[in-house]
């Protein structure tokens, strides 16, 4: 009887030392099962009675190019917009500090989803019921006027290589750079996104804004608006706001080529 | 059977007039929900949204990491995560066993005070989610094992590691320092490896028991459904489960109060250095919980014009919970700067509020900016259903949205100001510095803690 006071005693005192909190025991630790009252047979799903939805899209190519649909919500709490602009970073001969950095820039100065891959660009942005034109009207101003102010590219430029550099240092097992290497090979640009050992050469602000122009070709984008809009205004302050730009029709999509695939299974 | 509560025109009446358009459009969105108890303690709250085509089940539990005994940190995170395992009467894991119903979205999470499971799936498939639903929760106690244990206490240690270096450590810190040994809180931050690897089958099933029970669940449903036949499935299939052990008692604790202004110093392997700033405030619900909002919101775009050249994020807000809050300022900087500029930025503009009034227009900018974004959420099933589930007490235990909006069209400029005087002090509160450094250890490094008045 002694022996295990004296044992408990020395384990809490162990306990103790090592700053561990003593745990409380479970009560009661040994429960019924709840007797619950049977549940039914497993229903199927109903089939469905939608009719196939007909949005009611209103589509219209600007003079600029620029091809804009809205889908009208009327009573929606909220709205959302896209914008495609098709291009390629392939054969761009952009190093790929350009591409983190622009990412990082417009998903901050427009609190936007961004994306920049093969396809090219694409901005997804959730707005506010009242705000959703504003906000249309705000990345149809970017296609005609792209330019990114310099203080929002440097503080982009910070996060991305200050990002990077953490990373490094921790040795994240995320990004590990023989993943980057296995997947782009020895030597390409893009590995620079996922090997953290590489150097990251800040770019200055001006060739983000070039490369923002070059993708913000006017006849490449497509921009969607979804909400409590009217379709008319809405065409009227995205024409507005593109007005400036030379005529010219929508381009024809181009055929996507896929980057040969390097990785292998070992 | 169960009992409806026309709960609607009590909630336009708690709403006063009408203050704002979006509050308006709220309230009309929100013009058909509606309250029902079954018989075993179950809420059922029904947003039934005509017009779309898709539904969300949402399932809240009442009980979060704040339920979670004295060393057994982890728990009530592992018990979610245990409801999702394949079981002996449908052997498959829970998410693809919705995925199979066309669900878009399944998930779970576990919060301080609440646990919350939900699914968004085409409406023709509600019947057969809330049979889904009803099995995981009657069966999940007598299908528990060693295996399942081992299994999901790995994938909560994981997820513990890829959280972000401010979730691994800082909490701790931060929290012992907010909240004294016993307030439910105290440990509601943290899970601690050592802690998980002593849950086996008799403790998680134990938590399940005394936490999982009807009375402290709510189940909403919103989307595109007949309210009358839906009620009666609920009641056909959630409305079967039955207590077997008495529940977890509901916790309460005093506000918790700082005796002055504590400043930690952490080294830490991140990419930048970082301000944080912690004042204990007063629960969600609470009449300056709203305002403590607002004050967020004007407190952030001051900073952020303020710091425009050297700050790379500003967050400042009132981080509700239901019996104690935190009013949270984080401003990151560049590494090597420091956060003595920050911090002086931010009592300079803590002085402003205190002593100048917001003018009208200003408010009712920031107002109509924070009452619009709250809205924008509603848009959404999920965000409806997830809402719709709470219980906070400050509302009386049964959440409407359309009256917790309506709370911000009552906040005036003089009790902004009294607000800012009376829960945030520069003398009493915590101070949190982040230094960057790379080789400081994974977990991070304690440099130094030292009350400074």
């Amino acid at each position: 009887m002694m022996w295990r006071s004296l044992y408990a005693f020395a384990a809490s005192l162990l306990l103790l030392a090592c700053g561990a909190a003593p745990r409380a025991v479970l009560s009661p630790p040994v429960l019924p099962l709840a007797s619950h009252a049977p549940l039914p047979p497993e229903p199927q799903p109903a089939t469905s009675d939608h009719q196939a939805s007909t949005l009611e899209v209103a589509r219209v190519t600007l003079p600029c190019g620029l091809d804009l649909a809205v889908l009208p919500r009327p009573g929606a709490l909220a709205g959302a917009i896209a914008l495609r602009a098709e291009g390629s970073w392939q054969g761009d001969g952009s190093p790929i500090e350009d591409e983190l950095v622009l990412v990082e820039t417009l998903e901050r100065v427009l609190g936007a989803q961004v994306e920049l891959d093969e396809r090219g660009l694409f901005l997804g942005v959730l707005a506010t019921a009242d705000d959703t034109r504003t906000r249309a009207v705000q990345l149809a101003e970017l296609v005609a006027h792209p330019r990114l102010a310099s203080h929002d590219v440097a503080r982009a430029t910070s996060i991305v290589a200050e990002t990077r550099r953490a990373y490094h240092a921790r040795g994240d097992l995320l990004f590990p750079a023989r993943f980057a290497q296995r997947l782009y090979g020895p030597g390409s640009a893009r590995a620079l996104a996922l090997d953290t050992t590489r150097a990251f050469h800040e770019p200055p602000a001006l060739r983000i804004e070039q490369r923002l122009a070059r993708l913000m070709r006017p006849e490449r984008v497509t921009l969607v608006v979804v909400g409590p809009v009217d379709p008319a205004e809405v065409e009227r302050a995205v024409a507005e706001a593109t007005s400036a730009l030379p005529p010219q029709p929508h381009a024809a999509p181009r055929p996507l080529a896929s980057p040969e695939p390097r990785a292998h299974r070992p | 059977m169960w009992l409806s509560i026309g709960a609607s025109a009590r909630a336009q009446d708690a709403a006063g007039p009408r203050a704002s358009p979006v509050l308006a459009r709220v309230e009309e969105s929100f013009a058909a929900l509606s309250w029902h108890r079954l018989d075993n303690g179950l809420e059922v709250v029904l947003d039934p949204r005509p017009s779309g085509t898709m539904v969300t089940v949402a399932i809240g539990i009442d009980v979060g990491r704040r339920d979670q005994p004295r060393g057994w940190t982890g728990l009530a995170h592992l018990a979610e995560h245990l409801m999702f395992r394949p079981r002996r009467r449908a052997p498959v894991h829970f998410v693809a066993r919705m995925e199979r119903l066309g669900a878009v979205v399944v998930n779970g999470i576990t919060m301080v005070d609440r646990t919350v499971f939900y699914e968004t799936v085409p409406s023709e498939s509600l019947a057969p989610v809330l049979w889904q639903e009803a099995e995981r929760f009657a069966h999940v106690v007598e299908d528990l094992d060693d295996y399942a244990i081992l299994t999901e206490r790995e994938i909560v240690l994981r997820e513990r590691e890829l959280r972000s270096i401010w979730h691994r450590i800082a909490p701790s810190l931060a929290f012992e320092a907010l909240y004294r040994d016993g307030h439910p809180y105290a440990d509601a931050h943290v899970e601690r490896p050592r802690d998980l690897a002593a849950v086996d089958v008799p403790a998680a099933r134990s938590f399940l028991q005394r936490a999982y029970v009807p009375e402290r669940t709510t189940v909403a449903i919103s989307g595109s459904f007949e309210p009358g036949p839906t009620l009666a499935l609920v009641e056909a299939t959630l409305g079967v489960l039955r207590p077997s052990a008495p529940p977890l008692p509901p916790p309460s604790a005093p506000l918790p109060t700082l005796a002055g202004e504590r400043r930690l110093l952490v080294d830490m392997p991140r990419a930048h250095d970082q301000l944080t700033v912690l004042w204990p405030t007063p629960p969600y619900g609470h009449d300056d919980d709203a305002a403590l909002d607002l004050v967020g919101h004007v407190l952030e775009q001051r900073l952020e014009a303020r710091l425009r050249a050297m700050g790379l994020s500003v967050d400042a807000r009132q981080e509700s919970a239901h019996l104690a809050s935190e009013f949270y300022v984080a401003i990151q900087v560049p590494r090597r700067v420091g956060t003595a500029v920050p911090l002086e930025a931010l009592d300079a503009e803590l002085v402003r509020l205190e002593t100048e009034l917001l003018a009208e227009t200003e408010l009712a900018a920031h107002r109509g900016a924070l009452v619009a974004s709250i809205a924008r959420a509603y848009d959404g099933t999920t965000a409806r259903a997830l809402g719709l589930v709470r219980r906070p007490p400050a509302f009386g235990g049964r959440y409407d949205p359309r009256a917790d909006l309506a709370r911000y069209d009552r906040i005036d400029p003089v009790r902004l100001r009294e607000v800012v005087r009376r829960w945030l002090p520069r003398t009493r509160r915590l101070v949190v510095s982040l230094n960057a450094d790379p080789r400081a250890p994974g977990e991070g490094r304690l440099v130094r803690s030292v009350q400074v008045r």
